[in-house]
């Protein structure tokens, strides 16, 4: 007879793991959690919205790139690295800015100039990114030309040939255009920090919540949940004959 | 106590068909089964710390026990600071305090109200000691008096982590049910309630959970 009842015992309290799937409750929790703390979660929102919609609405320089793609046809990989690498080499930039005459610094430019090779090979794009839509193209092939002299004067390294020359366009475009991606950005950031810092203060929050509560934290039984006041109780519009009137309050 | 809270005292008379009231009442019927279905019961209605909304459910409590035909009884109990007798515009005294002190009769102490079967006791004069008073014979005699006339003696009470009344008032009566106020009472607070009541001896018939 023991034996059974400890069986019986077992069972039971295995049971609840096995039968209430964890996730379904999490959701729920979460869902409440949520609705519970809207206002925070709303505000962060609306605050990085703001915060992102006014950086988005601000002028921003309108910049414009232009490239070249040249072929280098070094020997060995790390030749044709050493011979990208050249390409933005203050030797190379500061001749540029004297024989093109541009007001630019060398450390500026090298900024603005950017050296990739198309699929690994060696056909080399250079591309030039300037608020000046005529100056880029110049810029670019200042550069390819001064390079090219560079290497074959320091490095004995003759095999440079142009494939596409840096051309103004016609009718530029800017490669940042005015767009809202701060402000959607705002939004998503809002919407990420009001969610952690609703769970941050739900976590730090130690209130007794739900009849569950009460008996698992308490350990005391529930005797029941006493609702919000319903408007239409507190201020029902058809006053009962029994309504308990009170006269007026003596003392205080 | 402004019109709305005591309104909300009085949802299970005024509004006898709100969800709050109907809730009222499946407390009622918890408590007497928890209460093991005596005829006669007595109970402290108290919380862990004040504001939790104490006065309104003992009010709403001992209606809704009127309404299923008991004969009421319900005290003021927080002699320090009585409230009863505003919420029902009555005198606040004499009431229980002079009642202990037995400056008065049982009877002086008790008021009808305007609702059948429904009396209160108000917390009375403010008298130095009226809380130890509480838990003295004068109390044991209080207690006996209204079992006489009354099958349902409930006690609003101060809070547990306040006074010690709570405690030595439960000793005398069946049992206490722990008004807990939704994502308002801290659990720290609230177990350190239970603990104290724990500590007391004191049967916890339950806790009503307070969304109101």
């Amino acid at each position: 007879m023991g034996e059974h009842v400890e069986d019986e015992n077992e069972v039971y309290e295995k049971a609840p793991s096995s039968r209430v799937p964890v996730k379904e409750i999490n959701l729920k929790e979460w869902a409440a959690v949520i609705r519970r703390r809207l206002w925070i979660i709303l505000l962060t929102t609306v605050l990085l919205a703001v915060l992102g919609g006014l950086y988005s609405s601000q002028p921003e320089v309108p910049l414009y790139s232009s490239s070249a793609r040249i072929m280098i046809p070094a020997a060995t990989p790390e030749q044709l690295s050493t011979i990208k690498v050249f390409i933005r080499e203050p030797v190379v930039l500061e001749r540029v800015i004297q024989e093109s005459g541009i007001r630019r610094s060398a450390g500026g430019l090298r900024n603005q100039i950017s050296v990739g090779s198309v699929d690994n090979s060696i056909i080399t794009i250079i591309s030039v990114v300037d608020p000046d839509p005529a100056v880029a193209p110049q810029i670019v092939n200042a550069v390819v030309r001064v390079f090219t002299e560079e290497v074959s004067k320091r490095m004995g390294f003759n095999g440079i040939s142009v494939l596409t020359e840096a051309v103004e366009s016609p009718n530029p475009a800017p490669i940042n255009p005015p767009s809202n991606r701060a402000l959607i950005a705002g939004i998503i950031a809002g919407l990420v920090i009001g969610l952690g810092l609703a769970l941050l203060l739900e976590s730090l929050d130690d209130t007794l919540r739900s009849e569950r509560d009460l008996e698992r934290i308490l350990g005391v039984d529930s005797l029941g949940v006493v609702p919000k006041l319903q408007r239409k109780d507190s201020f029902g519009n058809s006053r009962r004959k029994n309504e308990y009137v009170r006269g007026e309050a003596i003392g205080s | 106590m402004d019109s709305r809270a005591i309104y909300s005292c009085f949802i299970v008379h005024n509004s006898p068909t709100a969800a709050a009231a109907e809730q009222y009442r499946r407390i009622r019927n918890n408590i007497r089964i928890a209460a093991g279905k005596k005829e006669q019961i007595s109970l402290v209605i108290t919380s862990p710390s004040p504001g939790e909304g104490k006065t309104t459910s003992a009010v709403n409590l001992a209606v809704s026990f009127a309404q299923r035909g008991d004969k009421v009884l319900l005290v003021d109990a927080n002699v320090r600071n009585p409230i009863l007798g505003q919420v029902f515009s009555i005198k606040q005294w004499p009431g229980l305090a002079d009642g202990l002190a037995s400056n008065i009769d049982f009877e002086e102490s008790v008021y009808l109200t305007d609702i059948e079967r429904l009396s209160i006791v108000p917390g009375g004069s403010h008298l130095p000691g009226a809380a130890d008073l509480l838990d003295s014979q004068a109390m044991s005699e209080f207690l006996d008096r209204a079992r006489k006339e009354y099958t349902v003696i409930l006690f609003d009470c101060s809070a547990v982590l306040e006074t010690p009344d709570a405690i030595a008032l439960a000793g005398r009566c069946d049992g206490v049910v722990l008004v807990v106020s939704s994502g308002k009472t801290q659990q720290k607070k609230a177990l350190e309630a239970k603990r104290l009541l724990d500590f007391g001896k004191v049967r916890i018939l339950g806790s009503l959970l307070n969304r109101g």
